[in-house]
């Protein structure tokens, strides 16, 4: 099974590079949005350019290798038709769709280093990190709620055409509604809620607050609860999508056709 | 008359046969849900950092912005699609003048890029509750129209590159991302560095962006002639490149035979 | 010569390839190698011979879309190389498959955006258009997007494309392909009465039956040279006195097939394989004496349905040709 899983994993990250689209997702798109955000806030406070630039724009990057770019890897299989052969492979599913998203997270976090990379050299823009030990461990907390969370989307859009078409623009509204590059207190109060719904909002705050100097547990406890809890929530919505699809693609073969 | 008509006509059709998102489903998605979302990202961003300065202008300036949808993407398709139908290679045997062809064919897009555009202010002035001047209207339009013209020339000369190379999306999306950091939608211009000041000068939508700012932040109007002229004459620019790139790949198929227009 | 309409002198054409960015392999292939032939005024003329043997090439060269690498072409008197601006209004092609059409338009929309771009007069569009559908019997759906035709649909209305500018030469490469008999039918059909109307036609095909039926002039064609030019029934006549023996038996192999051939006044041996029965076919001038010999040869084998007739066009195609039967 393990093999299986990194098989899955090597020969997937050699096939998304592959495509010019995802090249530019990993190389270029952190790049551009670095620069954007950098630009955006120029006079503010080293404190909210950490906050808003370098976590926000590494964040998107992150959000769009792993979520989007895994959420149209099933897409694309099944506007090829090659899901349903996927999903009588002798390997389980579910260890493909996984190792799929792996290799999309291993792809986002080194793009989400390139942003680093990049505004510290170019920009010349300090990131210290007074707890690298917090730090390491909430990045490896927030991956593993990525993967949840694109877990799910990618069975959701298996699951319903609308939510097919719905992807096609999902980028800019979850960095509106999770708050990617300002504080989602900003939003209007009905916002909130759905933004507090969704994990990537905990996981960039969580992110936001180890890394204040002199950060205490009582700082890091609400976003820690709120990223364990809604990872949970989506395992459990996560299992019960591929139940489902699992079903439809059993009982009535129909992941490729509608 | 009769040139006119069939200008127009050939710009709906080619639209339609290429483009393809006239169903009203799938265009309010594409080219309504889309823009808009963008729009309302950047709005919310930059009320909050700026705290709410200038912000008519950034609004504006980031309607014009979405136009890239059209000029960027759609005009790409009247050469990818073209190509990939079968009928580039009839439409290139015809008779007709092929500058007369290629610029009907835009036509389509920097109206809908427009549209698209027009579309983004509105409804970033309904959310943020703000108006423009009145008299401010039709400058602007005259404005974005150019603009869009001229980012549609540019678009253009990437649709090109499709004869040659096959990575379009990654092209495509280059020439949107570029467009939205050179152009300075969402910071005052001074803010990026020289070299990339100076770069942004021969790019298409920098100057519609500073003009929109201009007008609806300042209510000044003293640049629109100069900058628009500039504008103009730039976006003449890329469609002559454009159509060099063109004869160049028909010469290609023609004579040496390299380049397959089907 | 003095009404042809289309006149080709020693054209030839190279492709020149060159593959891989560091190591670049140059190569270059000679698709035609020295074409000459003339087409008159009012002829459907046939250009027949296997894939690859520059068909396509010549039909590119006349349509002014490809230009030859050396010889003459000379198109109602327009050279299609220089003159191309005044030629193109008075030809127009029409190629294979199902592409070269605008799926997501109506039939109508593409005929007049052709029309359009053939600078057809707007009052005279409608009429012709109407006139075209009618033709091509596609009248009930011309309002219907091309993406819900069938492909036999797309075909005749390819044909009505070719021809919203009324032209004087019809090209067609390879029409017929990929059809099924009844719309292969209709076309020739069409074929025939536009010729009728007085419309000159080049066109290609790998069909004998369909270049038998349709043309009066063949050329064959074969790794881009002419190998004969003569209408169906003078080629055919060239192998007058010519029988083909057929017939078929299980299980043959190679050194049977070579100790045929050897036989006494047998020219030519075709064999096809089908499952495991082989079809055997034999030139011969004298059939009477080699039917005895056959089973001679083949002792033990069951011969079956042996027929002797006169060559098809196909046999003679093959003759000229010497390749595979297709
Ligand atoms: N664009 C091209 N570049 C290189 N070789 C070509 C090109 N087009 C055709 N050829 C070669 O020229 C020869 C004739 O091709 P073609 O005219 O298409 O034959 P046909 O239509 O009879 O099948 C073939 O060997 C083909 O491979
Ligand atoms: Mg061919």
């Amino acid at each position: 099974m393990m093999r299986a899983l990194f098989q899955t994993i090597r020969v997937h990250m050699g096939l998304s590079m592959a495509r010019p689209m995802f090249q530019f997702i990993i190389w270029l798109s952190p790049l551009f949005l670095a620069t954007i955000a950098i630009f955006i806030y120029s006079s503010a406070s080293p404190e909210e350019i950490f906050h808003y630039v370098i976590l926000g724009s590494g964040f998107m990057a992150l959000w769009s290798s792993i979520v989007f770019s895994s959420a149209s890897d099933i897409n694309r299989e099944r506007f090829y038709g090659t899901l349903e052969i996927i999903f009588v492979a002798p390997v389980p599913f579910v260890v493909i769709l996984i190792g799929k998203i792996i290799g999309n997270t291993v792809w986002g976090f080194l793009s989400m280093v390139i942003s680093f990379v990049y505004l510290m050299i170019i920009f010349q823009v300090e990131i210290t990190i007074p707890n690298p030990f917090a730090f390491v461990s909430a990045i490896i907390l927030v991956l593993f709620a990525l993967i949840v969370f694109s877990f799910f989307l990618s069975l959701a859009f298996t699951l319903s055409r609308q939510a097919e078409a719905l992807m096609n623009f999902i980028e800019y509204p979850i960095y509106l509604i999770c708050g990617f590059m300002f504080p989602v207190t900003i939003l209007p109060l009905w916002v909130q809620p759905l933004s507090y719904a969704l994990p990537p909002t905990w996981a960039i705050e969580l992110l936001r607050v180890v890394t204040v100097e002199n950060s205490t547990f009582e700082s890091i406890k609400i976003p820690l609860t709120g990223l364990l809890i809604t990872t949970m929530i989506y395992v459990a919505l996560g299992y019960s999508c591929y139940r489902a699809v699992e079903r439809k693609a059993r009982i009535s073969g129909k992941l490729g056709v509608y | 008359m009769e040139g006119i008509l069939r200008f127009a006509r050939h710009s709906f059709l080619s639209y339609k046969a290429l483009f393809g998102w006239l169903d009203p489903k799938v265009y309010i998605l594409v080219m309504v849900m889309n823009p808009i979302s963008q729009i309302l990202f950047f709005a919310v961003l930059v009320n909050y950092v700026y705290d709410g300065d200038d912000l008519v202008g950034y609004i504006g300036a980031n309607a014009l912005i979405l136009c890239v949808l059209n000029s960027v993407f759609g005009i790409m398709s009247i050469i990818t699609s073209d190509r990939r139908m079968g009928t580039l290679q009839l439409v290139m045997a015809t008779p007709v003048n092929k500058i007369g062809l290629f610029l009907s064919r835009s036509l389509a897009h920097v109206l809908n890029g427009l549209f698209t555009s027009v579309l983004g202010l509105i409804f970033g002035m309904v959310i943020f509750q703000i108006t423009i001047p009145l008299e401010a209207i039709l400058p602007l339009m005259t404005v974005w129209m150019v603009s869009i013209f001229a980012a549609c020339g540019l678009g253009l000369i990437i649709g090109c590159f499709s004869l040659w190379t096959p990575s379009m999306h990654l092209l495509a999306n280059l020439l949107a991302s570029s467009l939205l950091l050179l152009s300075g939608a969402n910071y005052p211009q001074n803010i990026m560095p020289d070299w990339l000041l100076s770069f942004a000068d021969f790019v298409p939508l920098t100057k519609g962006v500073e003009l929109t700012k201009q007008l609806l932040n300042e209510g000044n109007y003293s640049n629109v002639i100069p900058l628009l002229s500039a504008e103009f004459i730039l976006g003449i620019c890329y469609f002559v490149i454009s159509f060099l790139f063109l004869k160049y790949a028909e010469h290609l198929s023609r004579v040496k035979g390299t380049m397959d227009l089907d | 010569m003095k009404d042809s309409i289309i006149s080709v002198t020693d054209v030839k054409r190279t492709y020149k390839t060159e593959t891989g960015y560091i190591k670049k392999k140059r190569r270059q292939v000679d698709a035609l190698k020295g074409i000459t032939f003339s087409v008159e005024k009012g002829e459907i003329f046939g250009l027949l011979g296997p894939n690859g043997a520059g068909k396509t090439t010549m039909i590119k060269i006349l349509t002014t879309m490809l230009t030859p690498t050396s010889g003459k072409v000379s198109i109602l008197g327009f050279n299609p190389v220089t003159e191309m601006n005044s030629l193109r209004p008075h030809i127009n092609f029409i190629l294979g498959g199902e592409r070269n059409l605008y799926w997501r338009l109506s039939a109508y929309d593409n005929l007049a955006y052709f029309a359009d771009l053939y600078k057809l007069p707007r009052h005279e569009q409608k009429q012709t258009i109407d006139d075209l559908l009618e033709l091509v019997g596609l009248t009930d759906v011309a309002h219907q997007r091309v993406e819900t035709f069938s492909k036999g649909m797309k075909q005749r209305l390819q044909i009505a494309r070719g021809l919203v500018n009324n032209p004087e030469i019809l090209f067609l490469d390879e029409p017929s392909i990929g059809l099924d008999p009844v719309s292969a039918r209709k076309l020739r059909e069409i074929i025939q009465h536009l010729n009728g109307k007085g419309t000159t036609i080049l066109l290609t095909t790998h069909y004998m039956f369909e270049a038998d039926e349709l043309c009066d002039r063949i050329a064959f064609i074969d790794k881009g040279e002419i190998v004969d030019i003569d209408s169906p029934e003078n080629i055919k006549q060239k192998t007058d006195n010519v029988s083909i023996i057929a017939f078929t038996v299980i299980g043959v192999n190679m050194e049977k097939l070579n100790e045929l051939s050897r036989l006494p006044n047998v020219q030519h041996v075709q064999s096809s394989k089908q499952d495991y029965l082989t079809t055997i076919k034999l030139h011969t001038r004298s059939p009477q004496s080699i039917v005895p010999l056959i089973y001679d040869t083949m002792p033990g084998f069951v011969i079956q349905d042996l027929t002797i007739t006169k060559p098809s066009l196909e046999d003679v195609y093959v003759q000229l040709i010497g390749g595979k039967v297709l």
